[in-house]
């Protein structure tokens, strides 16, 4: 048996069009939605719009909505990453797809270092890493998801989730190897 | 937690802007004015749109086809003999033949 939605509560007034549900909703996963949107497109302003086109999605899809199947959360979560995958792939990559090799990894990661930001590092390792492998991380790493949430939110299998996700941890520590090494010390 | 789990703790998502909530409230209010509001993704409408345009096209024809329908002949020898002004003759004989048709027919 499925485990009850969090937010059944407001079902009712969302599905009535009762506009304080919807402000209720965003005051309680806004800034989760709006999360995946930045830390799959690196930009807030885009992050934003992703946040605006999820819950709109919702309120449109609520009179509709099917109790028993997905939470509210987990199908915003799921819109929100199909958006931003679909952003990505009409507009080209907003970061890129490519995968660099280690030594333009290093390089990537020791200008970062030159200008003594790690946080930049981290964020251009994670720019480069394929759009798909980006999400894994966002959903298992950032929106805290178990492996089996994700490979739904990814519409996967979770073996086939598990190893894109093992692929972007790889691929990161390749591109942060530098960062990794110094603060192993 | 791991090495790259730190780092990746570093890179932290901005909150949302104060505007951010307004702006989907104002969008959510003109979506829901219908009691029964279309979702994004049917279009079986603009299906129908092209049947009414049809149907409007096929009745406007329909109707300039009934209205512009010339006048029988009979009407029109009438009129022609009525301008050059034989329409009592005219109307006395069409008159006459169906009459004395129907008297040989009695007989």
């Amino acid at each position: 048996m499925s485990k009850p939605d969090p937010d059944n509560d407001l079902l009712p007034g969302l599905r009535d069009g009762d506009e304080t549900a919807l402000a209720r909703l965003m005051d309680r996963h806004l800034k989760t939605v709006t999360a995946i949107g930045y830390y799959m497109l690196g930009d807030a302003s885009l992050a934003e719009d992703v946040a605006q086109s999820t819950f709109l999605k919702l309120w449109q899809s609520a009179p509709k909505w099917k109790p028993g199947k997905a939470t509210l959360l987990t199908w915003m979560r799921r819109v929100a990453t199909n958006d931003c995958l679909d952003r990505l792939r009409k507009k080209g990559p907003i970061y890129s797809d490519h995968v660099p090799d280690a030594a333009d990894d290093q390089q990537t990661a020791l200008e970062a270092l030159e200008e003594n930001d790690t946080v930049k590092a981290v964020r251009l390792a994670l720019a480069s890493l394929p759009d798909t492998q980006r999400a894994a991380i966002t959903l298992s790493y950032y929106q805290q998801l178990s492996q089996k949430d994700g490979a739904e939110i990814l519409g996967q299998s979770v073996k086939a989730y598990e190893s894109l996700l093992s692929r972007a941890r790889i691929n990161l520590k390749a591109a942060l190897s530098p960062l990794v090494e110094r603060e192993s010390i | 937690m791991t090495d790259l789990n730190s780092l990746l703790d570093q890179v932290k998502s901005p909150e949302p802007s104060d505007l951010l909530k307004a702006r989907i409230m104002q969008k959510a209010k003109s979506q829901r004015l219908s009691p029964n509001p279309q979702p994004a993704n049917d279009n079986h409408w603009k299906r129908w749109t092209g049947v009414a345009a049809i149907a409007v096209v096929m009745g406007v024809v329909g109707l300039s086809t009934l209205t512009s329908a010339p006048p029988n002949e009979g009407e029109v020898w009438a009129e022609a003999a009525q301008d050059m002004g034989y329409g009592d003759l005219y109307a006395w004989v069409e008159g006459d033949a169906s009459e004395s048709l129907t008297v040989n027919e009695d007989s």
